[in-house]
């Protein structure tokens, strides 16, 4: 036991020390792809109109006129300061807007996951279950639809049905105009309920609504799959058919016997996927008007704003090692049979 | 056991969703909120840094200037200055102070909070290079302020109005200057109460304004990813109105919104387009050539095929709504662009082969079918094949100030309302290379642009910008093709809305039922 | 009455490559208190019979025709919930391959209360009390009660099996090669343990092994199967003494003597019919010392040669 604990704490040690030359080639990358890309981010800052002049002092100001390799270096001193810069548009220091972006989009994330996992999780089983009537090629075609299907368009056909044609639920935003939800934990829904203000946490919930389900359908066709087969061979299993021989309800078979012993490896799928969840929620974020991270990264992308794409890319990778790190750490405590 | 724990968190659920529902139903309702939907919304509200029309026009609704404009009419109007005069030789201009005006954060308005405006915009202000004919600022008593010029310059006021925001002097002081980004005190009809950047911008009635108070309470400026959400939060009725200044929404989605029955009210927007030559470029630097291919554009096409309507033609460089406006540029006559590319020495054996550049990221889709279209015009001379090139937005502008495009599709939207805006930065030849790279060179015009610019004659200066679109016909270093129109679609309940032919937008006439 | 009566029952695997008549006409009945050996080589349908008296036969598996009688009752007449539970209560199966027949999710306790609850309505500190009792009597100590499978050697997990199968007071336990799996030491104690129990209990016993020294061993009377038929039944020591199919009788000259020195077997040459496509006649013509020209083409009748001693041969 303390041989498996202290083995586990250099595992979670070394993983921790690995992140640091995977951010330092990330950041390298992006830096150069950033810079081969064209398009000058002084003319995003600058209007059309302004002179030559202001274009100049522009570039001088965010010193973008000095030497590439120069500008690298003092970018890489600030990351190692925990500085990522100041945005070229709004002067705003890096941290301080991903920080209000960030929490948004571990909201929808967090009410996506749930989503994926419900409709994964619960078509997936039923169909294994099913597998050989209708449900399970309706649930193949549907999982495959899942995976397969453009985000944006599943976005919009949701907004025009429920918020457009029969108007149950807000089609875009995180808040009702007319209200507003004082900031301490920068989670919206947490806010709300904190400083009391029920009006808006319903009305901040009901927004959450359209876009947790486009990005949780998006990311349950994996699940689905992964659901399917496992609860498919699980209940092949010789303890399932020993189970039904003690007369087991086949309620209980499929949840208790089959779908629980089938979920390990699905966690696991699911922070897999954290990565593809991401990239999916730029896209709902979109769709939706969702001031999240995924907004910020594709607006300041346009926009050229090297530091803040620069910073949300860190951001990104952090999430996604510490995300892979916690799962493989549950893992390890889950399943006995794995010794790290 | 553990059924137990279960049962009493889905009760404890159950309480608090019916206190919830019960508490959201007998809150009080928050005050009417307008809301205005747009795919832009200001990146920062600090007046010295402004270039972009989104920033001016928040700035206009946040902030005082000396003296202002009438929307419809754009004549000027007092504003913190009630009135002002000036010396014999044009040079000295004084300006009497409106009393009793706070910013909102409590500091008195006053001279010297006026001169530390105008001095800080000389100093620092994204277009000080066009104020540089002020030479001094002196505050005289509290409420008289002086300006001395180097020169007459009839657009000191149209700057003032525009350019010079007031913003309190204590808040920079107090907060430093990256402060009023985001939280600006002016002492215009509304405060910012809210700014979360990239979604949205939350304006409060400023219940103490000097003037007419706001007809709302509250109005929110809310970011759109793009035309497709814009146009569906609003058919949700999400918010109250769009506003589409520049071509924002497509064409096809507005026709939509106007046979579903929604209140669409248009005006001209000061946003014109046309095609710039190159002139150091072959063909372009043959004036027979740019001159055929402006007898072969068919903008009647463009606005009628491409726009639905929702633009206008345009036949010069200053848009329609401001003064001075006047046709310069012929109609359509394919024989005489016929004849004059033959004069140049082309022939049906040896067409003569052109690239017309534009940008569709930049400009939005349409731009496709504008490009298309142009290219179809250009062809039915027989004597042109055209090859149209798509460059992405980042690198347009890189690469036509480098002077690598010969032929290429622009736009413009300056935010002052005068004749000079739209004629000097096209024709001076300074300004025409930094800003297009054109290379065009017209010593007569650049003179009579400075003629205008120096006097307070207004018929002169009138006379002077037809002499000048004159000899752009003449020239045809640019060929205007349409003038874009600004939509305000709204719900029923909305009225009040003042348009204005240059696309800024006063919140304080907007009413809502 | 017989406890069990199967009559005439045909089982078959419709499958991808075929129809597989795993079970084609098998007619056997078990009195109360006896134990019938089942026995046969791999693959001919002894398992496809025991799942078929619980009505578990897997997918493609279908009960073709026939009738399954348990105590007067028409098993498959009746309804799936009245066959669950009947399953575990009446009728109960032990499985060959203890190691993957619990679930590695669930303690043992959690198997056995489960098992309890599902079938009687008593509180649960009943059924640990008496999920402690039993396993007391498989051998298993009360302190590992809350052990998980994988903690458990193969012996213990057999016998937690054991358990959980004597656990309702079952009549009927249909035990399916319940020690193929283990060592040879431990296969003695579980079958000893199986055969105190069953006296204890007062049970009926189904055992199914292609092992015959086991089967002489447990068994008051044996069934030979051959591929999907049921060749030849008698009592124990009958069909030792005298066994009447030729394949019957080269299986007892196969069965290994029982010191390993003298280890000799004595193999039947070739291999059983594919289930696929039976042959027309005798199933064992192919491999058979003495088969005839009728023996190709007709399918033997079952004799009945002295008493209770049953033959399908054309020999008889
Ligand atoms: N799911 C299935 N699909 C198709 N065929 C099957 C299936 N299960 C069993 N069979 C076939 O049915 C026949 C009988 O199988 P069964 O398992 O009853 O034999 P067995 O006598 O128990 O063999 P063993 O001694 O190996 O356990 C075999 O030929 C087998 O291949
Ligand atoms: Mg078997």
């Amino acid at each position: 036991m303390s041989s498996k604990s202290s083995g586990l704490l250099f595992y979670i040690v070394s993983r921790i020390l690995l992140i640091i030359p995977m951010l330092l080639i990330l950041l390298t990358l992006i830096f150069i792809i950033l810079r081969v890309l064209p398009g000058d981010p002084v003319y995003f800052i600058v209007s059309p109109q302004a002179g030559e002049h202001i274009i100049e002092q522009t570039r001088h100001e965010l010193g973008l006129d000095r030497p590439i390799w120069e500008q690298y270096v003092s970018y890489l001193m600030g990351v190692f300061r925990g500085d990522l810069g100041k945005s070229y548009i709004t002067k705003d220091n890096v941290w301080s807007i991903i920080g209000r972006h960030l929490p948004i989009t571990i909201e929808l994330a967090t009410c996506g996951l749930f989503v994926a996992a419900f409709l994964g999780i619960s078509f997936g089983t039923f169909a294994a279950y099913k597998s050989k009537s209708w449900f399970g090629v309706f649930n193949t075609i549907l999982s495959t639809i899942a995976y397969t299907m453009p985000v944006f368009w599943f976005g919009m056909i949701l907004q025009i049905l429920f918020a457009i044609q029969f108007r149950v639920l807000p089609a875009t935003g995180i808040l009702d105009t007319s209200l507003s939800i004082t900031r301490i934990t920068g989670l919206p829904a947490l806010d709300a309920l904190i400083t009391g203000n029920m009006r808006a946490f319903v009305d901040h919930v009901a927004r959450l609504i359209l876009p947790s389900i486009t990005l949780g359908f998006f990311i349950s066709g994996n699940i689905n799959r992964m659901t399917h087969s496992n609860v498919l061979k699980a209940l092949n299993e010789d303890y399932v058919r020993a189970a039904r021989a003690r007369g087991i309800k086949e309620r209980v078979i499929l949840f208790k016997y089959a779908l629980k012993n089938s979920l390990i490896p699905v966690i696991t799928l699911l922070g897999m996927n954290f990565a593809r969840m991401l990239s999916g929620s730029v896209l709902t974020e979109t769709v939706f008007s969702i001031p999240g991270m995924g907004s910020l990264l594709v607006n300041s992308i346009f926009r050229r704003d090297y530091p803040l794409v620069q910073g949300i890319i860190v951001v990104y990778a952090l999430l996604i090692s510490i995300v892979t790190l916690i799962i493989d750490i549950i893992y390890a405590y889950i399943d006995p049979r794995i010794r790290l | 056991m553990s059924k137990n724990v279960i049962a009493v968190v889905v009760l404890i659920v159950i309480v608090g969703v019916v206190i919830g529902i019960y508490i959201y139903y007998t809150q009080p309702k928050p005050p009417a909120v307008i809301s205005i939907g747009s795919v832009r919304v200001p990146t920062h509200l600090d007046p010295v840094k402004t270039t972009g029309a989104d920033e001016f026009n928040l700035e206009f609704n946040i902030y005082d200037y000396l003296v202002e404009w009438e929307p419809e009419t754009l004549n000027v109007v007092p504003g913190l200055a009630t009135s002002w005069e000036t010396s014999e030789n044009g040079t000295v201009w004084t300006f009497y102070l409106r009393q009793g005006v706070k910013f909102h954060d409590g500091t008195s308005f006053n001279a010297s909070a006026a001169k530390f405006n105008i001095d800080r915009y000389i100093e620092k202000g994204a277009f000080r290079s066009g104020l540089k004919y002020i030479t001094n600022v002196i505050v005289v008593d509290d409420y008289t302020l002086k300006i001395y010029l180097s020169h007459p310059h009839p657009l000191l006021l149209r700057h003032l109005s525009i350019f010079i925001g007031m913003v309190s002097p204590t808040l920079i002081e107090v907060y430093g200057e990256d402060y009023i980004d985001t939280h600006p005190a002016g002492t215009g009809p509304y405060k910012v109460i809210e700014y979360v950047e990239d979604d949205r911008i939350v304006l409060e009635a400023n219940k103490d304004y000097w003037d007419t108070p706001p007809k709302n309470s509250k109005i929110v400026l809310k970011k759109y990813a793009d035309s497709a959400s814009l146009k569906a939060a609003f058919e949700a009725g999400e918010i109250d109105i769009i506003w589409s200044a520049r071509g924002d929404l497509f064409p096809t989605d507005v026709e939509d919104l106007r046979k579903k029955g929604y209140n669409i009210i248009e005006s001209e927007s000061n946003m014109i387009r046309y095609i710039v030559f190159n002139e150091a470029q072959y063909p372009f630097n043959d004036t027979r050539v740019r001159k055929a291919i402006a007898y072969a554009v068919n903008r009647t096409k463009i606005v009628n095929v491409v726009f639905s309507g929702q633009a206008s033609e345009l036949y010069t460089l200053v848009a329609k709504g401001i003064w001075g406006h006047l046709d310069t540029f012929p109609h359509r006559n394919l024989t005489e662009a016929i004849s004059l590319l033959n004069d140049a020495g082309h022939n049906t054996a040896q067409k003569l082969e052109i690239t017309l550049y534009y940008s569709s990221s930049y400009y939005g889709t349409a731009e496709e079918y504008v490009a298309q279209v142009i290219k179809e015009d250009l062809e039915e001379t027989g004597l042109i094949s055209v090859t149209l090139q798509n460059v992405e937005k980042a690198t347009f502008r890189e690469q036509y100030k480098a002077g690598q495009y010969g032929m290429w599709l622009l736009g413009w939207f300056p935010p002052i309302p005068d004749p000079n805006s739209y004629l000097y930065y096209f024709m001076n030849p300074i300004m025409a290379n930094a800003i297009f790279s054109s290379h065009y060179n017209n010593t007569e015009a650049d003179s009579l642009l400075s003629q205008a610019l120096s006097t307070y004659n207004q018929t002169l200066r009138q006379e002077l910008y037809e002499q000048l679109q004159q000899i752009l016909a003449e020239d045809v270093p640019y060929i205007p093709l349409w003038q874009l129109k600004q939509f305000f679609i709204t719900t029923d309940k909305i009225s009040g809305i003042q348009v204005s032919p240059i696309a800024y937008f006063y919140f304080h006439t907007i009413e809502k039922k | 009455m017989k406890l069990l009566d199967i009559k005439n029952l045909r089982v078959y695997y419709f499958s991808e490559e075929g129809v597989v008549k795993a079970v084609d006409g098998v007619s056997l009945s078990l009195n109360k208190g006896e134990t019938l050996g089942v026995v046969g080589e791999s693959g001919c349908g002894k398992s496809t019979l025991g799942l078929s008296v619980l009505r578990l036969v897997p997918y493609p598996g279908k009960m073709v025709s026939g009738k399954i009688f348990y105590n007067g009752i028409d098993l498959l007449s009746l309804s799936d919930e009245e066959v669950r539970k009947l399953r575990g209560k009446e009728i109960a199966m032990i499985f060959q391959n203890p190691d993957v027949s619990l679930n590695p999710i669930m303690n043992i306790k959690e198997h056995l209360v489960e098992a309890i609850l599902t079938h009687e309505e008593i509180d649960e500190r009943e059924a640990v009390e008496k999920t402690e009792e039993i396993l007391g009597k498989v051998g298993i100590p009360k302190n590992r009660i809350n052990d998980y499978p994988h903690q458990f050697s193969g012996g213990m997990k057999q016998r937690i099996m054991i358990a959980l199968a004597l656990l309702l007071n079952p009549k009927l336990i249909i035990a399916d090669e319940p020690t193929s799996s283990l060592d040879v030491l431990i296969q003695a104690k579980t079958l000893e343990l199986l055969r105190n129990l069953k006296e204890e209990y007062g049970l009926s016993l189904i055992l199914i092994t292609h092992d015959f020294g086991v089967v002489f061993e447990e068994s008051d009377r044996i069934a030979v199967m051959y591929a999907g038929h049921i060749i030849e039944i008698a009592k124990n020591t009958e069909l030792y003494d005298k066994p009447l199919h030729p394949y019957t009788q080269a299986l007892i000259k196969a069965v290994p003597t029982v010191t390993p020195e003298e280890q000799k077997l004595n193999y039947i040459l070739g291999m059983p019919p594919s289930l696929l496509t039976p042959p027309k006649g005798c199933r064992f013509y192919a491999r058979c010392k003495y088969a005839r020209e009728i023996c190709k083409f007709k399918e033997p009748k079952t004799a009945t040669v002295g008493r209770e001693h049953i033959v399908k041969c054309h020999l008889y």
